[in-house]
């Protein structure tokens, strides 16, 4: 009997282990509840700052597609004056041979749009639930202030590669632009027209103007300015050339140009003056092979810039006065004593020295990337004024900006035409590497012509492509075609 | 001990033909003999004593020695093995009346094979069983299905059950020498008491358990070598290569869309171009002429280098030795017994630097310490070391396959002199130097492909390993009361331990030229407790077995990674030696399952046999209003044999006729959160989240990652299955035909999103699907004779997979190359459609969506075709689910000889061979080519089905399509065995008995449609640069004291 009951007892006991409602309670440690992020500023301030993080990931798992700086790169690489200088490293070689953006199933034509629509989805959940944050009203201004900044940033991203060109002579501009999302959705919606696009846009960019103000703690972060800057580049594409010059002045105001010796320093270090905005790379956020420097730099130990040195056009080089501290950003006969390349490097004639990693060799894997220097508003403010006919004011901005460049330059005196295409030749070895020559043919509606330059025909195989062409739009992603209905196809 | 007579005899089976090698055991102790090859006996026993005869495939026999000196037996032949004691869920069951349906393999099936992880016996071993081909490193398993492909995203593996407890650590740290039984269930009448983890099947794993009163040594040594099984897709030489490389260039200029140049100015811009667009010249004409304004290589080139200097794979391969050593002692005692056992493993790949070494040790005892309670433990340690190949990502520089399969054929492996062509640089130890392709200091060209770059000297350089520790225990107590009740407390613990390194050298690769490394420590700790109360009673002809539980299952894992570059000295590969930390995170994560279950087992005069069961399970992946399900099965059988009229027809030696039906779950398992994450069901699939570590500098970042889903439940699998088991003429003939219908619902979907919402999916229980077939095993003995038997054992699966219902907003997912639609299997290919070349220009054609001017044409045939790959239609084409798979085994036993052999086979499906596509391009200067390219296109009129090169046209020639699918049809020699067993009689002079020789091969022959191909990779059908399989051919030798 003793048995039986110690046996009842000792089955009760081990049944009775079937626990608590808790016992099925679990969460992560790698993550936090959503609910939670936007509970306080402080925890929201964290998800702003994952979206500044967002721009440098890698991609779809590609090591060449690392957010925002791989764009940079890949949009000079689509046009004629950043050069690859062989096929033997791949990476970007279809981009450059414009096979890659026409292509729905290819890599880059969804990047570019996950990216910036993933900035968006963040942005959106910030703007949407900010306003219910505990802490004091100026930092949900910031938080709000920077997600509407970093919206509009991304929508004028997207609007330039999926949408065709904004024509300033033709508003409404009608053409198909790219799904306004403004909200936390799940629902895929329709392409709006580039003119919606562009609206949403300037009002974006006005209200974070509204909310944010000159004072940040780190320059990652996107104040006052930058919103100036952002309002002066979305100007100048909309041939709205007033208000280019006038935010591009404002913009820049606070900002020093680079001395010829700070210009020298390798465009990898955030605090450099000039630098308006831009990240921030710090060791244990390295991401290797799969950064902006890994493809771009003279000095990393990366395949890619051991193989395929960068070039610029020739066309342009050549035009450089000796003078200019910027001829020193290529180089055209390279040999050990004038040029930095990793051990084992490659050396071909016209490759940059532009961008370049502390060291030598480097074995730093941490460059900050510039997303905005004081400098490209010069030239906005130039070329702006120069379209409104002010020759003098754009010369005089062109010479503040040239003269710190090259001691030796005269105030320039040329007119019209010929004063514009001056100040883009200095746009296009001011900015090369940076982003904007892809973007800046097709706001201007010029062909892209690579002939007569040092494009070699095996990597580059497409020299011309006249202005207007449908391959100046990017496909959408068969990605997007497949999961949104809504959407219509660019022409193929 | 008792000297008794000697006895005599002579051992037939019931055909009158002599058996060699029956154990004849003097009951009730350890002596025993076995029969020599006439089937004679000669054994010493006591009068009062018993003789036990017993053989594999007979049924035992015991006979009183009485006062005689001679006996002889007929032993009564048993093929249907009825009273085979089958493992099960929670218990075991007797094969007579068993209401499930399951596949055994046992441990004499497993004994002589060179198998280092369980998983590879599972190929072939069972009808409804598929297995992929597995990777060539080793101490790897191949990939199980389990009656097709249930779930799109909660994973298809089947549940590991070790010891009556599921087993979270990874099965090759079980000693295959170790396991007396592996038990495939298939239905839900015998995986439903596992109910949330049952849906893809359990394989239960038994291991070894000592005998009471027969104490045995066991040695057992292997010795033996791996090599590669398949050989390398056929590719073109040095002199096809230059000038298709010259063609490629030469299309891009002549055929381009805006301004093309000339067809004589770019033959001739391509013969001045051509080196500098591969970079190495390796004949001994100038640059220049290598290749003719004709495209032909110059007649008078000659190689300067040996096929073998220009070989990339034979440096990377070796014969791997591998080594296995086992020693067990097992026996009992009055009321305890025991198993203790020793092994050791060295399998070394035979690619260089991938090996896996092991150490396990396990002891089982168990003991009746009163009469009404029992208790038991089974403890095991397991450690191993292991180099693994860097063969991860299929298009790395680092992977091995990769770099040796897609290099050029025109670029050497050694640095050679410059100032002396043909002749080599050395190195200051006398070595070779390796051309790293960018050794442009020493006056050497820079190589396109891959250049800085060497999978040689990266993998003799660099370092991948783990080691890992594995405690594994079992323990029960057992409580016998009121005469028909049982009540069993099981708790089962898998602790693992691994540390994983990876170490980038500073002087070429990925390391370059800092040096890095990293160091990953994980602890995985699965706990089990279950208790089980089991009331079995008889009265008269009728028995009842009721069965209830509970059961408790956690499993978390601790992960902490480390990462440093700047390497201080050469040779020491810890963090400690590194300056710069690039990397330093940990996470911890926990997954619980509860569960409370109950079975009821009937069955009348063992004729007629009911079983039904019931589990309720609550996981922790689900929310809390959503996390608990209920699962059950009814099942029955029916021993036709039985009954009278069956019993009369004396050629019908068993008839059973079984049914089952039931519900399984799946919430995707899971031993640690990254694998879940990755592979299955998140952990915290329903919670909407933000990632942590998304910093900004110095500022903490986080990032949207996931949307949640409080409904979100378990996938659930509605199986119904019917079979016939079958015996004839005296076992001659054995078998089962079965069908079998799984109905998957609820399936998990990561349903895409559009991009544009900014998070790309969100995951629902939207679609089902069902997996039907109909399996067979069939036994048969053609030969049963004196001295001689010959038997086949086949197996075979017709399965069809289609999916039923798909997510209201996305009826169709596009994944790689399959599409998932309502009326398609979830291997069904979606790819363009390509419609050959087209004779006059050799573009590569395809289907049209529409007819765009620039681009498609209609052909005499009437068909639009487009020469755009961004108009080309998709279309579906088959796919990658065979017809029929199977094993074939077939034994030859000739006087203690036997040959075994296994084959497995499929018919049918298809397969996109992506790494046969890759050497197809049309362009790529550097990149090896296959032979079958030598059948471009290349002037007007050519009708072929390759198009020309042309490398500024790779994104339109080289396409995704259908023009990549080939037969997956295959025959594979999985194993092959020739043992021989050496007559007791004869051994016993050495002081040993049950002695073996053999000789053993793995995977020794492939039959597919395209040399090269791994058509068994993946069930997906898809081939890419992994580590190829091997095959093994070993020696052993066993014996007992």
């Amino acid at each position: 009997m003793k048995k039986i009951v110690l046996t009842v007892l000792v089955g009760m006991g081990l049944f009775a282990t079937s626990c608590k409602e808790s016992y099925l309670e679990t969460s992560p440690t790698g993550s936090v509840d959503a609910g939670a992020i936007y509970a306080t500023t402080k925890n929201a301030s964290a998800a702003i700052n994952g979206i500044y993080r967002a721009m440098v990931l890698r991609y779809l798992d590609s090591q060449g597609h690392f957010g925002h700086p791989a764009m940079m790169i890949i949009l000079d690489a689509m046009g004629e004056d950043l050069i690859l200088s062989n096929t033997s490293n791949n990476w970007h070689l279809s981009e450059q041979r414009w096979i890659a953006h026409r292509s729905d199933v290819n890599t880059m034509t969804r990047f570019p749009y996950q990216l910036y629509y993933r900035l968006i989805g963040n942005a959106n959940l910030a703007i949407a639930n900010i306003d219910n944050a505990t802490g004091s009203q100026a930092e949900r201004n910031q938080v709000k202030g920077e997600a509407l900044a970093l919206r509009a940033f991304s929508y004028f991203n997207l609007v330039q590669l999926y949408g065709k060109r904004y024509d300033g002579a033709a508003k409404p501009n009608s053409q198909l632009g790219v799904p306004l999302v403004l909200t936390p959705t799940t629902d895929g919606l329709p392409r709006a027209t580039v003119e919606d696009v562009y609206t949403q846009i300037n009002k974006d960019l006005v209200d974070a103007a509204g909310l944010l103000t000159s004072t940040r703690t780190y320059k990652s972060h996107i104040n006052l300015e930058v919103v100036k800057g952002f309002q002066a580049r979305v100007a100048l594409t909309q041939q709205n050339w007033a208000d280019a010059a006038r935010f591009a002045a404002e913009a820049r105001k606070s900002f020093s140009l680079m001395s010829i010796a700070q210009y020298q320093e390798g465009f990898s270090e955030i605090n450099n003056p000039e630098w308006m905005w831009g990240f921030d790379h710090i060791e244990d956020q390295s991401e290797f092979f799969g950064a902006f420097h890994s493809y771009i730099s003279s000095n990393f130990n990366s395949t890619n810039i051991r193989v395929t040195p960068k070039l610029i056009n020739s066309l342009v080089y050549d035009q450089i006065p000796a003078t200019d501290v910027r001829s020193k950003m290529w180089v055209k006969t390279p040999t050990a004593a004038n040029s930095v390349v990793p051990a084992g490097g490659l050396r071909v004639a016209y490759m940059t020295q532009k961008f370049r990693l502390p060291g030598t060799p480097s074995t730093s894997t941490m460059g900050d990337v510039p997303y905005m220097r004081a400098a490209e508003m010069y030239l906005i403010e130039a070329e702006a004024q120069a379209r409104l006919g002010k020759t003098a004011e754009a010369a005089g901005v062109l010479f503040d900006l040239v003269s710190k460049r090259d001691p030796a330059y005269v105030r320039s005196t040329k007119t019209g035409t010929a004063l514009i295409d001056e100040i883009l030749f200095h746009r296009r070895i001011e900015m090369w590497g940076e982003g904007v020559r892809f973007t800046d043919l097709k706001r201007m509606n010029l062909p892209l012509n690579r002939n007569g330059a040092n494009h070699n025909p095996a990597v580059a195989v497409i020299f011309d492509v006249k202005a207007g062409d449908p391959q100046w739009e990017f496909l959408f992603p068969r990605r997007e075609l497949d999961s949104n209905k809504a959407i219509v196809q660019n022409p193929l | 001990m008792a000297q008794g007579q000697v006895v005599t005899g002579k051992v037939t089976g019931d055909d009158g033909s002599t058996i060699p090698g029956v154990t004849v055991l003097v009951k009730g102790t350890t002596r025993g003999t076995t029969t020599n090859a006439d089937g004679d006996f000669r054994i010493e026993a006591a009068p009062g004593t018993r003789l036990v005869f017993s053989f594999v495939g007979y049924k035992s026999q015991e006979v009183a020695v009485g006062n005689q000196s001679a006996i002889s037996v007929r032993l009564e032949a048993d093929a249907t093995n009825l009273d085979e004691v089958i493992v099960t869920t929670f218990g075991t069951a007797k094969r007579a009346s068993f209401t499930g349906s399951a596949g055994t393999i046992s441990a004499e099936n497993l004994k002589t094979r060179p198998l280092t992880n369980v998983g590879q016996a599972l190929a072939g071993a069972a009808a409804g069983v598929q297995t992929t081909v597995g990777s060539g490193q080793p101490g790897s398993a191949p990939d199980i299905r389990i009656r097709g492909f249930g779930s799109y995203s909660s994973g298809n593996d089947p549940l590991y059950v070790v010891d009556g407890i599921p087993f979270t650590a990874n099965i090759s740290n079980i000693s295959p020498n170790d396991i007396e039984s592996i038990t495939i269930l298939k239905d839900a009448a015998s995986t439903a008491l596992y109910g949330a983890r049952a849906a893809n099947g359990v394989v239960v794993i038994t291991t070894k358990k000592g005998v009471k009163d027969q104490s045995t040594i066991s040695f057992r040594y292997t010795k033996g070598l791996n090599t590669r099984a398949l050989p390398e897709y056929e590719r073109v030489g040095p002199a096809e290569y230059y000038p298709l490389m010259w063609e490629s260039y030469r299309n891009s200029l002549a055929y381009r869309a805006t301004s093309p140049l000339s067809l004589s100015a770019a033959n001739a811009d391509a013969s001045n171009r051509l080196v500098s667009l591969v970079g190495y010249n390796i004949y001994n004409v100038p640059d220049n002429q290598l290749v003719g304004v004709d495209g032909q290589l110059n007649p008078n080139a000659r190689l300067l280098y040996s096929a073998e200097d220009l070989d990339w794979a034979r440096p990377l391969m070796r014969q791997g030795n591998r080594d296995e050593y086992n020693l067990s002692f097992a026996g009992g005692q009055n009321k305890t017994d025991y198993f203790l056992s020793l092994s050791y493993l060295s399998d070394k790949g035979y690619l260089i630097r991938s090996d896996f070494e092991r150490y396990t040790a396990r002891l089982n005892i168990n003991s009746q310490i009163k009469p009404w309670f029992r208790t038991g433990a089974n403890l095991s340690a397991t450690v191993s070391n292991s180099n693994q190949a860097d063969a991860d990502g299929s298009t790395s520089f680092v992977n091995p396959f990769f770099f040796a399969r897609t290099m050029g054929p025109i670029y050497p492996v050694y640095a050679y002199d410059p100032a002396n062509p043909g002749q080599f640089l050395t190195l200051p130890n006398g070595n070779r130097r390796y051309d790293y392709g960018n050794l442009t200091a020493l006056g050497l060209p820079s190589r396109t492909q891959y250049a800085g770059r060497h999978a040689i000297a990266e993998t003799e350089l660099n370092q991948n390993y783990f080691r890992r520790n594995v405690l594994s225990g079992r323990t029960y107590g057992e409580v016998t009361f009121l005469k028909d009740f049982k009540l069993t407390a099981n708790f089962g613990a898998d602790i693992t331990n691994i540390n994983n390194v990876t170490y980038g050298n500073p002087e070429i690769g990925d390391g370059a030229p800092a040096g890095r490394a990293t160091h990953e420590f994980q602890n995985i700790s699965g706990y089990n407790l279950n208790q089980l109360l089991n009331y079995d009673k008889s009265i008269g002809k009728h028995t009842v077995g009721v069965l209830l539980g509970h059961e408790n299952f956690s499993v978390t894992d601790n992960f902490l990674t480390g990462s440093r570059s700047q390497q201080v000295l050469d040779g020491n590969y810890e963090l400690v030696n590194f300056t710069t930390t690039t990397n330093l995170n940990s996470v911890y994560n926990v997954r619980r399952v509860e569960g409370y279950f109950s079975r009821f087992n009937y069955d009348y005069d063992q004729r007629y046999f009911v079983s039904a069961s019931v589990r309720r399970d609550g996981t922790s992946k689900f929310y809390r209003d959503s996390r608990w399900g209920t699962f059950y099965s009814v099942s029955g059988a029916w021993r036709l044999d039985q009954e009278d009229f069956v019993k009369n027809i004396p050629s019908i030696s068993l008839l059973k006729l079984r049914a089952s039906y039931g519900q399984t779950g799946n919430d995707g398992g899971g031993n640690t959160g990254s694998f879940a994450a990755n592979n299955t069901i998140s952990y915290y699939a329903w919670q909407p989240l933000f990632a942590l570590n998304n910093n900004n500098a110095l500022e903490a970042g986080s990032l949207q990652t996931s949307l949640g889903n409080r409904d979100l439940e378990w996938e659930s699998s509605n199986s119904s299955d019917v079979a016939l088991e079958f015996g004839l003429f005296k076992g001659r003939i054995t078998g089962t035909i079965e069908y079998f219908n799984r109905q998957s619902s609820n399936l998990i979907f990561a349903v895409p999103l559009p991009l544009s919402t900014g998070i790309t999916t969100v995951t629902r229980n939207i679609g089902t699907m069902y997996n039907r077939g109909v399996e067979l095993e069939l036994g048969l003995e053609p030969v049963r004779t004196q001295g001689f038997s010959w038997r086949i054992d086949l197996n075979a699966t017709r399965l069809k997979n289609q999916i039923t219902k798909m997510p209201d907003e996305t009826p169709e997912i596009i994944d790689g190359t399959k599409k998932l639609s309502v009326g398609h299997s979830i291997y069904d290919f979606w790819l363009r459609e390509y419609m050959g070349v087209n004779p006059a220009t050799g573009e590569a054609q395809y289907r049209a969506n529409t007819f765009v001017a620039a681009n498609s044409r209609i052909t005499e045939a009437g068909d639009t075709v487009t020469t755009s790959i961004n108009n080309a239609r998709f279309h579906y084409n088959g796919t990658s689910i065979p017809k029929l798979t199977g094993g074939i085994t077939n034994s030859f036993n000739y006087k203690g000889l036997t040959l075994s052999g296994l084959l497995v086979y499929q018919i049918g499906g298809k397969i996109y061979d992506g790494a046969y596509a890759a050497l197809m391009g049309s362009g790529s200067y550097g990149s090896a080519k296959h032979v079958d390219i030598l059948n471009r296109w290349q002037s007007s009129g050519d009708v072929t089905n390759v198009p020309r090169m042309d490398n500024g046209r790779t994104a339109d020639f080289d396409a995704a399509s259908d023009r990549w699918l080939t037969n997956a049809s295959y025959l594979n020699i999985r194993s092959v065995t020739l043992g021989y067993s050496i007559p007791n009689t004869l051994s016993r002079r050495i002081f040993v008995q049950n002695a073996q020789v053999y000789i053993s091969g793995e995977n020794f022959f492939l039959l597919s449609a395209r040399k090269g191909m791994n058509v068994q990779q993946s069930f997906a059908g898809t081939t890419s640069n992994v580590f190829s399989p091997a095959k093994s051919l070993v020696m052993g030798i066993s014996f007992s004291l």
